[in-house]
């Protein structure tokens, strides 16, 4: 085990020594992997912030429910108010809904009359024609799918009539950020088979400039894991140095577009923040570049061993 | 003891290196295998090594067929092999040391161990003075029991040396021709591939003769 580690900070010391002998090529390729590895991670962090908008938006959001068709004259006032008082606890039981504030109908009227011009003209009805109403409040995290089918049961209800909710400029909003999020997606795959295919390409320089080392090794008894173990490093430690790359372009560019966004987003009296980078998605992209390095090395090391190997058996 | 049963090499392209050659070559000896040059002998050490593969027939070591090794298993069996090469194959980046320590190395043995074991390698070539300098530093003598001491350094069973005078002037040729004796008094089967004739007459060795990929003469049989 001690012998293990050793060998393992060893090697590792020699792959860093390794990248720091040829610092031009090292930089080069860190930096066209943080550039690769940057665009899917800027756009990830745009659609991450659009997110947290929708977020707040429905905080103000509210459905209301009009209870109908009344037919005044055969139910008695405080009857019907009963009714609508069952149908808002119906309401209340419903997962997606958090509250639901109930208006009878006297109090419909009466905001109506101070609310409005036409007040008076109601003053001349014998009867209230107006309908009472529910105040539905829905969960805060909902999205905005969840909020045009929680529109459906309502509208579904028994007894209830209509239901009004401004939900288009939600479902616009979701729908961009749906957008961004396949395009982070498509960025980051093509993104991912760039960094594969880079790191691949350095790995083989390597294997060419250190084959005969290779062969001496496999020769004196050395396992395809000991002939390995170098390249897995370097080709880790390059994903590493892309994603820290990614990083900091990353980062420069979100605090650019920091201020004319949230900006343009004061306009719209909304609280959209790009936040810079935190710790967990900084920490991903570094896991993630690794892994890749790590992949792309280890492909191209099978498949070479694996040539060595054969040629021996004269394939 | 290494043994080839009707071994057939044929390398791509079509020739056969290698026809029907049966030998015995029995364990703590030390053998002369020699020929002119194409008629095979690197085959022979190659097929030992598993750096070849037989075409056809068996090339048993320790009465395991070695052709039936994979993977790490053949890591294994090189390393109760010692090579020894013509051009040293010593890596230009690494120290004398380093280089003859790399077999230890392989085989996970400690820092502390493989510095101490390369030391009594080189100790008993001759070169404990030089195991910091850098192999392109050394003359070809110096290289070659370089490679030597690398290839003893792992206490090998087996030593293989494919034309190790090849590039040295008589006097050198007869000193590290003087060290594979010794290795082989400490109960390691030599095997020994030369074209120079003046170390074949020696009584203590074996010899096997090749001629164009067949055994033209055998001490052992
Ligand atoms: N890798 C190879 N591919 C094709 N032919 C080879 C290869 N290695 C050796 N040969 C051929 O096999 C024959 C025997 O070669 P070798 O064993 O190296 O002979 P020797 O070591 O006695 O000079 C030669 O004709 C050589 O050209
Ligand atoms: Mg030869």
């Amino acid at each position: 085990m001690k012998v293990w580690l050793q060998r393992h900070l060893q090697v590792l010391g020699e792959t860093l020594m390794w990248l720091v002998r040829s610092p031009g090529s090292t930089l080069t390729t860190a930096l066209i992997l943080g550039v690769a590895i940057s665009l899917p991670l800027m756009l990830f962090k745009v659609s991450q912030s659009m997110m947290s908008v929708t977020g707040k938006l429905n905080e103000d959001s509210v459905i209301t429910v009009y209870v109908g068709p009344g037919k005044p004259e055969q139910v008695e006032p405080m009857k019907e108010d009963q009714l609508v008082i069952e149908i808002g606890q119906k309401i209340l039981q419903i997962p997606l809904v958090s509250d639901v504030e109930y208006v009878s109908r006297a109090q419909v009227l009466k905001d109506f009359q101070m609310e409005s011009e036409l007040g008076d003209l109601i003053d001349d009805l014998e009867e209230n024609p107006l309908p009472a109403m529910l105040i539905v409040f829905p969960e805060k995290s909902l999205i905005a799918a969840d909020l045009s089918q929680l529109v459906t049961v309502l509208a579904d209800m028994e007894g209830v009539d209509s239901v009004s909710y401004d939900q288009q400029w939600q479902e616009r909003l979701q729908a961009i950020i749906a957008a961004f999020m396949s395009g982070t997606l498509i960025m980051a795959s093509l993104m991912a088979i760039g960094v594969v295919l880079i790191i691949s390409n350095t790995v083989r320089l390597g294997i060419l400039n250190r084959s005969q080392e290779i062969q001496i090794i496999d020769q004196i008894g050395g396992t395809a894991t000991f002939i390995r173990r170098p390249f897995l490093y370097f080709g880790t430690l390059q994903g590493i140095s892309g994603g820290i790359v990614a990083l900091l372009i990353a980062m420069l560019a979100l605090f650019l577009l920091a201020r004319p966004v949230n900006h343009l987003a004061g306009l719209y009296s909304s609280e959209f923040r790009i936040n810079l980078l935190d710790l967990e998605v900084s920490g991903a992209v570094i896991v993630v570049s690794a892994l890749l390095g790590w992949l792309a090395a280890r492909f191209t090391l099978g498949g070479y061993i694996a040539k060595m190997r054969a040629s021996a058996r004269g394939k | 003891m290494i043994e080839f049963k009707q071994v057939v090499k044929r390398y791509p392209g079509g020739l056969d290196a290698l026809r029907h050659v049966s030998v015995f070559i029995p364990r703590g000896s030390i053998t002369f295998l020699t020929g002119h040059s194409g008629a095979g002998k690197s085959t022979v050490l190659k097929l030992i090594t598993l750096s070849e593969v037989a075409t056809r027939g068996q090339v048993l070591v320790n009465d395991e067929d070695i052709s039936l090794f994979r993977g790490d298993r053949i890591a294994l069996h090189r390393r109760t092999i010692g090579s020894v090469f013509q051009d040293h194959k010593l890596l230009p980046d690494k120290t004398v040391e380093e280089n003859v320590a790399l077999p230890l190395v392989v085989a996970g043995m400690g820092n502390r161990d493989c510095a101490r074991r390369a030391r009594a390698a080189l100790d008993k070539v001759g070169l404990l003075k030089l195991c910091r300098r850098f192999p392109q530093t050394l003359s070809a003598g110096e290289q070659q029991r370089v490679g030597i001491a690398r290839a003893v350094v792992g206490r090998p069973d087996i030593l293989l040396a494919d034309e190790p005078t090849g590039n040295l002037d008589p006097e050198l040729a007869d000193e590290i021709m003087k060290l594979f004796f010794l290795f082989n008094q400490h109960d390691v089967t030599v095997i020994i591939a030369t074209h120079d004739y003046r170390h074949l007459n020696n009584p203590a060795a074996g010899l096997l003769a090749l001629e164009n990929g067949q055994i033209s003469g055998d001490s052992y049989s």
